[in-house]
C-alpha cells in the first residue's frame, strides 16, 4: 500500500492494493474480537469497493494488479483493544491513501470514492474514538 | 474572576499553539509547494473561503462551549482541529485571510447544528479538492474532509 501515485492508472492501483490489505486485516481483526459484526460489514465494504475498482480498472482497459497471500499490519494483534487500534489505524491510513489518489481518478468515479473516503473517516473514528487533524498512511 | 478568565484564556492559548506545533510537518511540506507567485487567484479565493467558514465554526463552537460546559472538552478538540486545518491552508492563500466578522452572542448555534455543518464542510471540501488544479492542496483538503466527518461523528455521538 505504499506506490507512488502519479497518474490515474497508479491512483487507482494504489486504492486496490489499499483494498486488499484492508480485506486481509480485517479478517485478523475480527477474529479477535468478541463481536466481530462491526469487522465483518468493514470487510464487506472493502470488498465491494475492491469489486467496484477492479470494474473501473477494466473498463479503462488497465490490467489490475493481483492481491498478495499475505499483507503486514503495523501493529500486532494479540487481544480485543490492540484489534480496535489495529483497525483505527488502518482506516487512517485508507483515509491517507484516498486523499494522495482523489486528484488523480477519473471524473466519474471521483464522487464515489470521496464518499468512500468520509466514510472510512468514520469508521476510524468509531474504532478509537479519536479524531485527528490529518490522517497519515502507515 | 479575572484569573478565572485568564487561566482559560492561557488554556486556549496554549492549546492553540500544541495545535501548531503539531502540525509542523504538514505545514513544511505545504509550505515547499506553495508560495504566492504561484497561487492562481481562483485556488486563493476558495481558500479564503474555507478558512472564513472555518473561523465562523471555530467562533460558534467557543460560544456553544461556554454554554455548555459539559461537552468542552469534544468541542475543545474540534476547535483545535480546525485551528491547524486554518494553519496548513494558510500557505495557499494570497493574504491572511480576513478578519471574522463580529457576531452577536443571539446567534448562538446549536450542537446538532454544529454537527451537521461539520459534515458539509467535509462533503464541500471534498468538491473543492477535486475541482482545483494543484494535487497538493487537493490531498490537504481530502484529509481535511476527513477529519471534519470525525468531527461530525464526535458530536454527534454527544447529542442525546
Amino acid at each position: 500500500m505504499s506506490s507512488l501515485v502519479v497518474d490515474e492508472r497508479s491512483a487507482l492501483e494504489d486504492l486496490l492494493e489499499s483494498c486488499y490489505g484492508a480485506i486481509y486485516a480485517y479478517g485478523i481483526v475480527a477474529a479477535y474480537l468478541t463481536d466481530p459484526d462491526e469487522a465483518l460489514d468493514a470487510m464487506a465494504s472493502f470488498r465491494g469497493q475492491r469489486d467496484q475498482l477492479l470494474a473501473t480498472i477494466a473498463e479503462l482497459g488497465y490490467s489490475a494488479p493481483p492481491a498478495r497471500a499475505a499483507y503486514s499490519l503495523t501493529t500486532e494483534v494479540i487481544d480485543e483493544a490492540s484489534a480496535r487500534v489495529t483497525a483505527s489505524l488502518l482506516e487512517e491510513s485508507i483515509v491517507a491513501h484516498w486523499a494522495n489518489a482523489i486528484f488523480y481518478l477519473p471524473i466519474q468515479v471521483q464522487q464515489r470514492e470521496c464518499e468512500f473516503l468520509q466514510s472510512a473517516a468514520i469508521r476510524s473514528f468509531n474504532w478509537a474514538g479519536i479524531a485527528k487533524a490529518f490522517s497519515s498512511a502507515q | 474572576m479575572s484569573k478565572a478568565n485568564s487561566s482559560y484564556a492561557f488554556v486556549l492559548n496554549r492549546r492553540a499553539f500544541l495545535a501548531a506545533i503539531g502540525s509542523t510537518t504538514v505545514l513544511v511540506s505545504s509550505c515547499s509547494f506553495a508560495n504566492e507567485a504561484t497561487i492562481s487567484a481562483p485556488v486563493a479565493d476558495a481558500v479564503e473561503k474555507i478558512v472564513q467558514s472555518k473561523q465562523a465554526l471555530i467562533a460558534d463552537a467557543t460560544r456553544l462551549s461556554t454554554s455548555e460546559p459539559t461537552i468542552r472538552a469534544a468541542l475543545q478538540v474540534v476547535i483545535d482541529q480546525n485551528l491547524v486545518h486554518i494553519e496548513a491552508l494558510s500557505p495557499y492563500l494570497i493574504t491572511s485571510a480576513a478578519p471574522l466578522p463580529t457576531v452577536s452572542a443571539a446567534q448562538l448555534v446549536d450542537l446538532p447544528a454544529l454537527a451537521t455543518r461539520c459534515a458539509v464542510f467535509s462533503t464541500n471540501n471534498l468538491v473543492t479538492a477535486i475541482s482545483l488544479p494543484d494535487p497538493e492542496l487537493s490531498r490537504v483538503l481530502a484529509l481535511i474532509a476527513g477529519s471534519e466527518m470525525q468531527h461530525h461523528a464526535l458530536l454527534l455521538g454527544l447529542i442525546t
